[in-house]
């Protein structure tokens, strides 16, 4: 009986796969909307935002959720560590960008809170964020992702039916944009010089290519 | 594909905020400039993100979906924010044509997402104030405002009771001559305790109006300084 039950047990059920960092900050939503934190000020469980002494204690038990999952990400991960080149493992750029953001979550709870230790990780969030942007690697990723958006529009840019344009004169600025951004992204990827970036440069190329020919089209049937 | 989106662009905004905040305690000029500067960079970078978003989302979906408000949402209140960004460092045109601008999305969530929001609403009306006090006794003025009224207690009536709702409550009540019922609105907003930053910034937008001299000498100013003094206890601000 023990190995029929094992063999259709549902692992997936149970917690083990779910990144720590992800589980701190369900556990946080558990007490506050996860949403923006400049936004949304009051707090929403029962007697939460009547009570002033359980409000705090809801605020900073949330706060500290979320200091425990960067510090997690910063001492496990070292997400300010990655080069450029690491990003193309989609595991490490969720990494970066889920440590980024909570990188800045934090920041706008420790502008209102001047302990040693508020300060201290103030001091390491911004330390981490001038890591990441020197060396680059936060255009990259701001650039993957963007690169990612297009992809998986419904409509991706390159597809956009020639007649859409007359209509709609924006269409034609923001298809350039992506194309910028594509530019970019090309760029950023040749400069790396590895051989690891010569598939995702093929794939920036071919769509960029397409868009550039979508545009053209375009010209094509306007003149 | 949403969700990553608004939490890419709410990165962005407390980055934002973080450099407003920064420059606004800075008090060497050049880089209390250079800061705010860069505050209205990412809010700028923000907006950008969203209006393509807002484009791309109008080309593909239904005039008023769900995520058609949501990126609304964020549109309206990232206006507000640059509008704030812009006034803290004394640019009231700026900040004028980012309310109103504010205020037009704003606007449509009110009308097609069921949105109870007045910030841009009533913010559009306040700069205008701070840059020219006298406006506070020409009737088309006066009409506008009692206009704003109108429209947080409706909001209240439907149930809105967020602390960003009472705040505009009180501080338009104030304008318009009803004191007693903005006490009515200061008494919930002491009942309850919300975020620190919902002081700080309430208390800067408060405080902006006492500095310019609003109603100084009448009972509007003094209502002015109580209220903004009654901002810094609750938020333990300095």
């Amino acid at each position: 009986m023990y190995p029929t039950a094992a063999r259709h047990f549902l692992t997936a059920q149970d917690s083990y796969s779910t990144e720590v960092d992800d589980l701190l900050l369900q556990a946080a939503a558990l007490t506050t909307q996860p949403k923006d934190p400049l936004q949304d000020v009051d707090v929403t469980p029962l007697f939460g935002r009547d009570n002033h002494v359980y409000g705090d204690e809801i605020r900073h038990a949330v706060f500290e959720r979320l200091c425990a999952a960067w510090c997690y990400l910063a001492d496990r991960n070292e997400p300010h560590s990655l080069r450029a080149i690491d990003l193309l493992d989609r595991r490490r750029a969720g990494i970066l960008r889920r440590f980024r953001q909570l990188g800045s979550r934090l920041k706008a709870g420790l502008a209102h809170r001047h302990s040693a230790r508020d300060l201290r990780l103030r001091q390491r969030i911004d330390e981490t964020e001038r890591l990441i942007k020197s060396s680059g690697v936060a255009q990259m990723s701001e650039l993957f992702d963007a690169w990612e958006k297009m992809r998986i529009r419904a409509t991706p840019p390159w597809n956009f039916d020639p007649d859409a344009f007359a209509g709609d004169s924006s269409l034609m600025e923001d298809c350039r944009f992506d194309l910028e951004q594509l530019a970019q992204l090309e760029n950023r990827l040749m400069s790396l010089a590895n051989p690891a970036c010569e598939l995702p440069l093929q794939g920036v190329r071919s769509d960029r290519s397409r868009l550039e020919a979508a545009l053209q089209r375009v010209h094509g049937s306007s003149s | 594909m949403m969700d990553e989106l608004l939490n890419s662009v709410t990165q962005l905004r407390s980055d934002a905020q973080d450099l407003r905040r920064q420059a606004r305690a800075e008090t060497n000029a050049e880089k209390r400039e250079q800061l705010f500067g860069e505050a209205v960079a990412e809010f700028k970078k923000a907006i950008g993100i969203l209006e393509r978003s807002l484009r791309l989302l109008r080309r593909q979906e239904s005039a008023h979906s769900n995520d058609v408000c949501r990126v609304l949402e964020e549109l309206s209140k990232s206006c507000g924010s640059l509008g704030g960004t812009w006034r803290d460092s004394g640019d009231l045109d700026q900040a004028i044509e980012q309310y109103d601008k504010g205020n037009s999305y704003e606007q449509e969530r009110r009308e097609h997402c069921g949105a109870q929001d007045t910030y841009n609403m009533l913010q559009r009306l306040i700069v205008r104030l701070l840059r020219d006090p006298a406006r506070m006794v020409a009737p088309e003025f006066l009409a506008e405002l009692q206009a704003v009224r109108q429209e947080i207690e409706s909001q209240v009536k439907a149930g809105r009771e967020d602390s960003w709702g009472l705040a505009d409550m009180v501080l338009v009540r104030f304008l318009c001559d009803a004191e007693a019922d903005a006490d009515a609105a200061i008494a919930n907003l002491d009942r309850r305790k919300a975020d620190a930053s919902f002081y700080e910034s309430a208390y800067k937008a408060v405080a902006a109006l006492v500095a310019e001299g609003l109603g100084k000498g009448s009972a509007l100013g003094e209502r002015l300084e109580s209220f903004a003094r009654f901002l810094q206890r609750k938020g333990g601000l300095a």
